[in-house]
């Protein structure tokens, strides 16, 4: 295209007088050529500064150039102030200096949880009634797991490993999740002040209503039971109203599809995919016949709650349920897990999984250990199938069984030593399939 | 209320809303959308304030503010105005630097100088389009000429400057 042509073209959009043909034209001239992109933003950058310049010449010259424009500009600018000052008035009046508000309180806690309130450096143990200011809840196991009550009665589950900063201002409530899982149950929020719910990928408008978040640092899965939340994928500003029973999945990059589906009906098998269903671990390739495999993190475990320990290296890996048109995993009667994995040599395993009640929140989480036992002249690989009742909740004021509960993560992990535990696949099977 | 960080705030807020304007800009196709977006903008920034790590951060963190405020604007005004596709508008986004302030400042300067070459009548023309709504439809009656013909003078003039400001910074670039 000649430069002529495309400045007639910029010309028109900037003055508003471009034709819809010309505006297709337009368009895709600059969708492809980054040339004439940089050319379009000189061009933004002229009408910008032609528009600061017409405010100046007005005063200078006295011209009849005086301006819409620039009175909106001017009104903008004392808008800005004078909303600034109002902000600071409401602000100092409601939270004068010095003053901490208790903004939740933590209703119940197990395991490695530590807490930084804004402005402290150093981490503090939690106790259950403890009352919070703003600040950073850190739930570092996967057999951890604290429960935050607002004071409007909100409740946000925090589900290890997490972070989470929560705070409670002048513009509602806000939650950041960097990594994890939550369960939340809303109340209804004052009108304009929704709670908001940011993860690294994507941010969620709430008004009242439960659902349950799935933070990585790549994608997040938002599904919503009751209700209605609105969710930004943060990657290109794309919305999407979920609805009750639907569920939406966010990724940084924004070529995969950011669209609100029904959960549909639940199932009660399950066969975990890779990268699908990656929670926790890096993914590699393996051999010929797993072609990928999930290799166990290492973290450290620093005590549960009121303990003080040496920091114990953990090796863990989970996955769960992903995918935008995965059903909710129901876990039935007779159901067995079957995970599929190597080890460099024999070595006691944990394995265990999070549950979420039907259509609801956090039920439980439940965990069991087996010794795997490798061959010396084999390639360490393993299979092991785990019955559900095998699995102990972890505390008693989770559901006793989790029969009738939905799956929520699936994880295998080894204690102090890097045995290279990696992952092939975790498959739950279904009552009538018999054991091998 | 922390005077210090109000002072703040709006300390980087005025320093670089030339260029948080003209970003947007080339987001949207309308001065008003410009308006009512950064207006919106600033407020969200105001209460994510805690967010922004250092100053340094500022312009980058405002613009992904801004950006996603703009994609919402774009969205609402699409179904009954011309606008660029999302797709466009985004790799518009994705092509600006992080800061431009410095070169924004100069090209202003530039154009003041570029402005000044233009006789009175027309550097009143090229401005024009800032005034009132209908101005030019307004002058174009007084003068009995086409508005077809004073939008086309209108972009020969616009050019003119294009190339005049972007000479002045080949020539003068960076001098104080």
């Amino acid at each position: 295209m000649k430069d002529e042509h495309f400045g007639d073209l910029c010309n028109r959009y900037f003055l508003g007088t471009i034709s819809a043909e010309e505006m297709a034209e337009l368009d895709c001239c600059l969708k492809g050529s980054q040339d004439l992109r940089v050319k379009f933003a000189a061009e933004a950058r002229l009408d910008t500064n032609l528009r600061d310049a017409a405010s100046s010449f007005e005063k200078k010259e006295g011209s009849e150039i005086s301006t819409v424009p620039s009175r909106r500009k001017w009104q903008w600018a004392m808008g800005a102030a004078a909303a600034l000052v109002l902000i600071a008035l409401v602000v100092s009046l409601f939270y004068p200096e010095g003053k901490t508000e208790h903004i939740a309180r933590i209703a119940d806690l197990n395991g490695a949880v530590t807490w930084i309130a804004d402005g402290e450096q150093t981490e503090g143990r939690l106790e259950i009634g403890n009352e919070l200011t703003g600040g950073t809840l850190e739930v570092s196991s996967l057999d951890s797991w604290a429960e935050l009550v607002f004071q409007d009665g909100s409740s946000v589950w925090v589900s290890g490993p997490a972070v989470v900063t929560i705070s409670d201002g002048g513009a509602g409530k806000m939650i950041r999740l960097r990594e994890g899982d939550l369960s939340l149950d809303v109340s209804p929020q004052p009108e304009g002040k929704p709670m908001r719910v940011i993860t690294p990928s994507a941010e969620a408008v709430v008004l009242g209503t439960q659902f349950n978040v799935s933070a990585s640092s790549l994608s997040t899965s938002l599904t919503v039971n009751e209700g209605e939340v609105q969710v930004t994928r943060l990657a290109d500003g794309s919305v999407q109203e979920v609805k009750a029973d639907h569920r939406v999945i966010a990724a940084l990059e924004h070529e995969s599809p950011f669209q609100a589906s029904p959960r549909g009906d639940s199932v009660r098998i399950w066969k975990s995919e890779f990268p699908r269903d990656v929670r926790h671990g890096s993914l590699g390739f393996g051999a010929e016949s797993h072609p990928n495999e999930l290799h166990a993190e290492a973290h450290l475990f620093r005590g549960d709650h009121g303990e003080t320990i040496d920091p114990i290296l953990l090796h863990t890996a989970v996955v769960g349920p992903g995918g935008r048109k995965m059903q909710p995993v129901l876990l039935s009667k007779g159901a067995r897990f079957r995970i599929l994995g190597r080890l460099d040599k024999s070595f006691e395993v944990s394995f265990g999984f999070g549950t979420y009640y039907a259509r609801g929140g956090l039920s439980g989480k439940f965990s069991t250990q087996r010794k795997i036992v490798i061959e010396a002249e084999s390639d360490g690989s393993f299979e092991v199938e785990l019955p559900l009742d095998d699995f102990q909740r972890l505390r008693s004021r989770f559901v006793e069984s989790p029969v009738g509960h939905e799956l929520g993560w699936f994880w295998v992990q080894t204690t102090k030593k890097d045995v290279g535990l990696s992952i092939y696949n975790v498959e739950l099977l279904s009552p009538e399939l018999s054991s091998k | 209320m922390n005077k210090e960080k109000e002072a703040g705030f709006m300390r980087m807020f005025v320093a670089h809303e030339p260029e948080l304007r003209a970003f947007l800009r080339t987001l949207l196709p309308s001065w008003e959308l410009v308006d009512d977006v950064l207006q919106e903008a600033s407020v969200v920034m105001w209460n994510k304030l805690d967010q922004l790590e250092n100053e340094e951060g500022f312009v980058p963190w405002a613009k992904v503010i801004v950006r996603f405020k703009a994609m919402h604007a774009r969205r609402s005004v699409a179904r009954d105005r011309l606008v660029l596709s999302e797709e466009t508008v985004a790799l518009l986004a994705e092509d600006t630097p992080d800061s431009n302030s410095e070169r924004i400042h100069f090209e202003r300067r530039a154009l003041d100088s570029c402005l000044q070459k233009l006789s009175l009548e027309n550097r009143r023309l090229v401005l024009m389009p800032y005034q009132r709504s209908g101005a030019l439809s307004e002058l174009a009656q007084r003068t009995n000429r086409s508005v077809n013909s004073l939008y086309k003078l209108l972009g020969r003039l616009r050019e003119k400057l294009r190339l005049c400001v972007e000479q002045e910074l080949i020539t003068k670039g960076g001098e104080s």
